[in-house]
């Protein structure tokens, strides 16, 4: 089956995304999700960027690294939740900037999908995090996420 | 009611009681596509089409940074985070069968908003990439619609960024399920 835009839209564009339903697009709609990423739209680039990690296919990486990379922070949010289900490797290089960024809520959700097994950089910068973050809120999530780590 | 105008003269009014949803309306992020002025208001012109009020009880701005990202889960009716627990926790001002709001910056999975609340607490979310028809969608969740096909409906399952024929409609079968709900006692 062809996976077009159009039925990535219709699967991206409800008001609340059933992802499980939407995920059996499979890997054929991820030149569609990073062309939605490269939009920068929040309306939709979240969705996209979220989606990619879901699928699992090897182009994965490069659509959730794309949202990563981008200027809203509602995109790098979605970045920061979609490598949770990255493979160690890929999630160590995506979250490596996330856990530094200057936005809080891009740092939760990025300190969330850390998980054992990603790379000692990556640990270093949770343990900044966890003694340095101004919010005594995020210092509590790093230290719950150092402790994943360890 | 009789009313005594400042010339001594008497006026006489008769008002019928319509049901109404009262909102309260917590902002932790501005939607930035609508203001949460226009949300309302194209909620209200929705609503009215079926004899619905919609009245704003009150409006707060809430500094919770680390809740304007709000994990949703599976966003089920019934089922609610632990996020979503505490965010709800938060209802100044809000009575018994009345809807609280929360505007936030996003979903966890993304998404336009969530109508999933606890028990006793009617809440919903809706994010910072709401369209003008979200506020209305989620509300007719909280008051027990469901999705529908129809791309000019309301409650179209396809997303409101993509509704045709603004404004959207509501149904006859609908409007009964809203009058029915607790949410919408007449006033």
């Amino acid at each position: 089956m062809t996976v077009t835009m159009e039925d990535v839209r219709r699967a991206l564009d409800p008001d609340e995304v059933d992802y499980a339903e939407a995920s059996r697009l499979g890997p054929e709609a991820m030149p569609h999700l990073m062309a939605l990423v490269q939009q920068n739209d929040p309306s939709i680039s979240p969705k996209a960027a979220y989606l990619a990690g879901v699928i699992e296919s090897g182009e994965s990486e490069a659509v959730v690294a794309a949202a990563a990379a981008s200027d809203d922070a509602r995109v790098r949010i979605a970045a920061a939740e979609a490598a949770a289900m990255l493979a160690p490797a890929a999630a160590s290089r995506v979250l490596d900037a996330l856990v530094l960024d200057s936005d809080a809520g891009v740092q939760k959700l990025a300190l969330r999908s850390v998980s054992a097994g990603l790379s000692p950089d990556l640990r270093d910068k949770v343990r900044e995090v966890s003694e340095r973050a101004p919010s005594e809120a995020l210092r509590e999530i790093a230290g719950e996420a150092l402790r994943r780590l360890q | 009611m009789f009313v005594r105008g400042t010339d001594g003269s008497a006026w006489s009014k008769a008002w019928s009681l319509v049901p109404t949803v009262t909102l309260h309306l917590k902002i932790l992020t501005a939607p930035t596509s609508f203001t949460v002025d226009q949300m309302v208001e194209g909620m209200r012109t929705v609503y009215a089409t079926r004899g619905i009020g919609v009245a704003v009880g009150s409006r707060e701005n809430l500094d919770l940074p680390l809740l304007t990202d709000l994990d949703v889960g599976s966003c089920t009716m019934g089922s609610v985070t632990t996020e979503q627990t505490q965010l709800f926790g938060n209802r100044n001002n809000v009575g018994t069968n009345q809807v609280a709001v929360y505007f936030i910056r996003s979903t966890n999975p993304p998404s336009n908003g969530c109508a999933a609340f606890p028990a006793g607490r009617p809440s919903c979310v809706v994010t910072s990439a709401a369209s003008q028809w979200t506020l209305g969608h989620e509300v007719g969740h909280v008051l027990g619609l469901n999705h529908v096909d129809p791309t000019d409906r309301l409650m179209m399952g396809g997303g409101t960024w993509n509704i045709t024929n603004p404004p959207p409609d509501l149904i006859d079968s609908e409007r009964a399920t809203m009058d029915n709900s607790p949410l919408t006692p007449s006033i």
